[in-house]
């Protein structure tokens, strides 16, 4: 059975957990399912990329991260300069993924003045140019046989590259805060995929996985109203998933690079307890 | 393990993204050109002019001319970073245009000299480079932002914001940040007010939008807080301290004070009053007053869900309680 999937991670607004929930799905795929996993890091923040491989600062002057000399690189390889990044799908069309500690687990991090270079194209051009091109990548029989499974990534925007996301993804999954404009912001997504499903072939409908609440507090009265608000709108409600995670220190120590993951939590860390269920029900949904 | 390599090459796109974006003019200020390399000369006098490298050595260097043997370290690392850079302009083509500016004997290059020195190196004809306004149409723009930054009624998110741009025009012209005494001889301010609103202006992102949402209102704040190590620690005394104007004072006691306080604030003529109940480091000392003030039972039902160790949180799980205390206890 090939049950390849590409889930995308993406809500337009900002620092509402997309890569803390991408860079968990990642682990959790790899390491407790087993399955082999491809991150790609889509935002040109290179916010992934530097949970996984240790990122080089450019000397420029700009502070922007680009990934570092890939660990297969011999400096005899004339063909490549060693080095690979998410952006090399549009430039040079050729991408060398990363290992990370984790076995099972690859990345194509970020370079981020090449994406953000992407993110300049032409309204006229971006549907063929940017968005059918990953698309194009991520099916590429090469990469399907090497991979069960991708997470992408995205930035909090509706630019190209998170528009090539979604259209190259067979899933999405919304982390949203139940504050005011990342609840604004959730209708506006599910619109956009529906709007995309409007090209796609009956089995090929890009699924919603689910709005999954984060850093929710349900003492805090506007989280309460908010997720009453959500629960009650037809839209919506259907999307929302029966878990959520809750505002932990344990979720920003995860984020450092030299913590790694989760998932080496001891088995009773209420963060990892927790999260680790979210995963659960987020992969019963892709493989139910 | 053999590496993995992917190719899309050849499917749907047959120019790539570099050549395409050539073609367009994003790129702010200036006009988009392909200039011969010899109309360009690059500007001695910039400090950021790393090793020091010429035109004329890379020239040199290109024609075999250069014992890199004989060279001390940092000249050997820019040769060999302008090579690099080199390799990567023949695969993947220019992707920033150069900046340069119109001036008496051709073109004086204000960023990206390395760029220029690698097309020298791969004997290139031509750069693609962003064409500045010349000079007498930046100096109009400045003396305009200058009357402007001197208005008296200038908010202080305006007043950053018009240092910022005057800054930039400033970098155009002499391709390095202007210092204090530069802002100072501007503005007819003092040198050290100048300095530190530099400070600001180039402080951490955070501290710039909070000031741009008007939530800092000021010098002095906007410093205490730029002077907060950790967009963390930042973050958690900014959303403490969400919605009222936030003061020196309450920055500084903000990362320290962690027992039960309620937000001074006046609503329709009554007064809120602050209740402090001293400073602690140890967090088991707030969960155990905590305990005290509510009651075990209370104390589960509240804050059983909650990350101790997150003050933010703890913070504002109390506030609500004594709101609601507020509210229902009789005068
Ligand atoms: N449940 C949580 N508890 C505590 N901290 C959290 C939680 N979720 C996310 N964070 C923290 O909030 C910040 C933003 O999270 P994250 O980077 O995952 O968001 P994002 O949506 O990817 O942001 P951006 O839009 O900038 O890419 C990070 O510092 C992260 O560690
Ligand atoms: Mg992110």
């Amino acid at each position: 059975m090939n049950d390849y999937c590409v889930i995308t991670t993406a809500n337009n607004k900002g620092g509402v957990g997309k890569t803390l929930l991408s860079k968990t799905m990642g682990e959790y795929a790899s390491i407790i399912l087993g399955k082999r996993t491809l991150l790609i890091d889509l935002d040109p923040q290179t916010n992934l990329s530097r949970r996984f491989i240790d990122m080089r600062l450019l000397s420029d002057g700009s502070e922007d991260y680009a990934p570092p000399i890939h660990p297969d690189w011999s400096s005899n390889d004339k063909e490549w300069d060693g080095v690979s990044s998410s952006a090399d799908i549009w430039f040079s069309g050729e991408a060398i993924p990363y290992p990370t500690d984790i076995k099972g687990l690859d990345i194509l991090p970020a370079h981020a003045q090449l994406l953000a270079d992407v993110e300049l194209v032409n309204k006229q051009d971006v549907y063929l140019k940017v968005v059918r091109r990953l698309r194009d990548f991520l099916f590429l029989p090469d990469v399907m046989s090497s991979y069960d499974l991708v997470v992408i990534d995205t930035r909090p925007s509706k630019g190209p590259l998170t528009t090539a996301a979604l259209h190259a993804s067979t899933h999405i999954v919304i982390p949203s805060e139940m504050e005011a404009p990342s609840v604004e912001g959730l209708f506006g997504m599910v619109a956009l995929r529906n709007n995309i499903n409007i090209g796609r072939s009956r089995d090929e409908q890009l699924k919603i996985i689910g709005i999954l609440p984060n850093k929710l507090q349900l003492s805090t009265q506007v989280h309460r109203e908010h997720m009453e608000l959500l629960t009650s709108d037809p839209n919506i409600a259907p999307y929302i998933l029966p878990v959520n995670i809750g505002y932990r220190t344990d979720y920003k120590k995860s984020m450092y690079r030299d913590v790694g993951s989760i998932f080496t939590f001891p088995p009773s860390n209420k963060a990892r307890q927790e999260i680790q269920e979210v995963c659960r029900v987020i992969f019963d949904r892709v493989y139910g | 393990m053999t590496r993995k390599r992917f190719s899309v090459k050849d499917t749907h796109l047959q120019e790539s993204i570099g050549a395409m974006l050539q073609e367009q003019n994003q790129v702010g200020e200036g006009r988009i050109e392909t200039l011969p390399l010899q109309t360009i000369h690059t500007a001695e006098e910039n400090p950021r002019y790393v090793g020091r490298i010429t035109p004329a050595e890379i020239r040199d260097h290109r024609d075999g001319k250069i014992d890199l043997n004989q060279e001390v370290g940092d000249r050997v690392s820019f040769f060999e970073s302008v090579q690099d850079l080199a390799n990567s302009i023949a695969r993947r083509g220019l992707l920033q245009p150069i900046i340069v500016r119109e001036d008496t004997d051709g073109f004086k290059v204000i960023a990206g000299e390395r760029r220029l020195l690698a097309h020298i190196l791969l004997n290139k004809e031509r750069i693609r480079a962003v064409v500045r306004p010349s000079a007498p149409e930046m100096e109009e723009r400045a003396i305009r932002l200058i009357e402007n930054l001197q208005r008296e009624n200038l908010s202080f998110a305006e007043l950053i914001r018009g240092i910022e741009e005057l800054d930039s025009i400033f970098q155009m012209e002499n391709a390095r940040p202007m210092d204090s005494t530069e802002l100072a001889a501007e503005l007819h301010k003092h040198d050290s007010t100048c300095r530190r609103y530099l400070q600001v202006m180039r402080g951490p992102k955070d501290v710039r939008q909070a000031i741009d949402h008007g939530l800092i209102t000021g010098l002095r704040p906007a410093l205490a807080l730029v002077d907060v190590h950790g967009e963390d620690e930042r973050a958690l005394i900014l959303s403490r301290l969400k919605g009222e104007a936030i003061t020196e004072d309450g920055i500084k006691n903000s990362p320290a004070s962690i027992s039960p306080i309620v937000q001074p604030e006046t609503r329709r003529g009554r007064r809120r009053t602050k209740v402090n109940l001293g400073m602690v480091k140890n967090t088991a000392t707030v969960k155990h007053l905590i305990a005290l003030l509510l009651g075990e039972d209370q104390m589960d039902e509240r804050f059983s869900s909650l990350d101790w160790d997150d003050l933010d949180q703890v913070q504002a799980t109390w506030d609500t309680i004594i709101a609601e205390h507020d509210r229902s206890t009789p005068r």
